[in-house]
């Protein structure tokens, strides 16, 4: 059972971990923590919600703490062969999502980067499914603000 | 507009994102299943360990265990004493012309039963026992408390038999003999765990016997005829006093379970 939910999970949680930490081995490192906080208290998890959700949690918590001890690395702070060739052109974008405010990004990444619904997202955040719903409007118009501003700057 | 085109950037850059996976992906889960697997074998352990442990029934059967042997001898030789003293020693302790002789004797003798046996309390929270105590489930507290309660019981229900026993042989009713009894008892026993919470060992036992000549002097003075508490006119004072005396050994039980607490806390702070 255990194992099954670990390699269902484990690639999403990873690259969730990804998008917030920008390194891949720290995000793997996030990420093999997230799965060993949840072995170690599977015994003790009642499964209320959706088991994904609680593991989001978890690395949420995760993250958050991995902040909590350091700055956050900014893509210019991390080593060129680290960050992935591939997604080189939409670097810029999701350096605007980590600029956001930590609420705002945090609801941005769930609903488009791990492509969450509303409702599990209000649940991973625990807060209320409108208060969810605003989060990832308001980060969108920031962003799309960041964006016009960008290119106001570019073109001028 | 400006929105639903950030909305296709964010989609395109979360696209892109789900190539990428972790590198040791395979070997990072045989991790986890092994670090699993271990914390399942030492939790059946932890089980086993737990039932081996048993309820707090074993627990308290343990400690009664563990009381010293010679807690018990000292129970014996105090009723072979008491029954003895009831019977035919009184008056050549005392003095024929000593009419309170067996009611100082019945107050005299239940503080001994206390003091007797204060030490195999002290026993558990003595710096060289503390090692042992530490690694067992329940906690210093809980021995100390266990081991109270279980000489407490002891002690009432020998008191309470011997008293009945030797009724018949004493002129004065049931309740004011259990009072004579139990006054001096519980005024020794209030004193004892003040002293509890400063000694332990071979202080407190020389406290404690120090405290018994004072008790004893005091009471016998107290017998003779210019005093006389044990004519029934003093009886209201003997209960006010031992109302007095377990209100204030409850205080005191109060501040030593207090002391403990904080005791196991520094320990335990110290250990981590």
């Amino acid at each position: 059972m255990l194992e099954k939910i670990i390699r269902k999970y484990y690639d999403e949680i990873f690259r969730y971990c990804y998008h917030h930490v920008e390194s891949r081995s720290l995000a793997e490192d996030l990420c093999q923590d997230t799965f060993l906080s949840f072995i170690e208290h599977y015994d003790e998890y009642h499964p209320i919600g959706k088991t994904k959700n609680y593991l989001y949690t978890i690395a949420k918590n995760k993250c958050r703490d991995y902040y909590k001890k350091k700055a956050p690395i900014f893509m210019e702070n991390v080593p060129e062969q680290e960050s992935d060739k591939c997604i080189e052109e939409s670097v810029i974008i999701k350096q605007m999502v980590m600029s956001l405010p930590e609420e705002l990004g945090e609801a941005v990444m769930l609903r488009y980067f791990q492509n969450m619904q509303y409702k599990d997202i209000a649940a991973i955040l625990n807060i209320k499914l409108s208060l969810a719903k605003y989060r990832v409007k308001r980060g969108v118009e920031l962003l799309s603000a960041m964006e016009g501003g960008a290119h106001g700057t570019t073109k001028n | 507009m400006g929105q639903r085109k950030t909305e296709k950037r964010l989609k395109q850059y979360a696209a892109a994102c789900r190539k990428i996976v972790p590198e040791n992906r395979e070997s990072q889960i045989q991790e986890l299943l092994r670090v699993e697997k271990s914390l399942q074998t030492k939790a059946i352990a932890m089980d086993s360990v737990s039932y081996t442990r048993g309820t707090l029934w074993d627990f308290i059967l343990e400690q009664i265990g563990y009381l010293g042997k010679y807690c018990f001898i000292w129970q014996i030789a105090w009723i072979v004493f008491f029954c003895y003293m009831m019977r035919h020693g009184v008056t050549d302790l005392f003095g024929e012309n000593n009419g309170n002789a067996v009611l100082t004797a019945v107050s005299l003798m239940p503080p001994l039963l206390i003091l007797l046996t204060v030490e195999e309390v002290t026993k558990v929270y003595q710096r060289s026992m503390l090692e042992i105590e530490y690694a067992t489930k329940y906690s210093l507290r809980s021995a100390v408390m266990i081991r109270m309660l279980v000489l407490c019981v002891m002690h009432s229900l020998i008191l309470v038999i011997c008293i009945l026993c030797q009724h018949s042989g004493i002129e004065a009713n049931m309740g004011r003999i259990l009072v004579y009894g139990f006054t001096p008892m519980t005024v020794i026993t209030a004193l004892l765990f003040k002293l509890m919470q400063h000694w332990q060992g071979q202080l407190l036992r020389s406290a404690s016997a120090g405290l018994y000549v004072l008790t004893a002097g005091l009471i016998m003075v107290g017998s003779t005829e210019r005093f006389n508490w044990y004519q029934p006119a003093y009886l209201k004072v003997w209960c006010i006093v031992c109302v007095i005396g377990i209100a204030s050994g409850v205080r005191q039980f109060v501040r030593l379970n207090g002391k403990l607490a904080s005791y196991e806390m520094i320990v335990q702070c110290g250990s981590d």
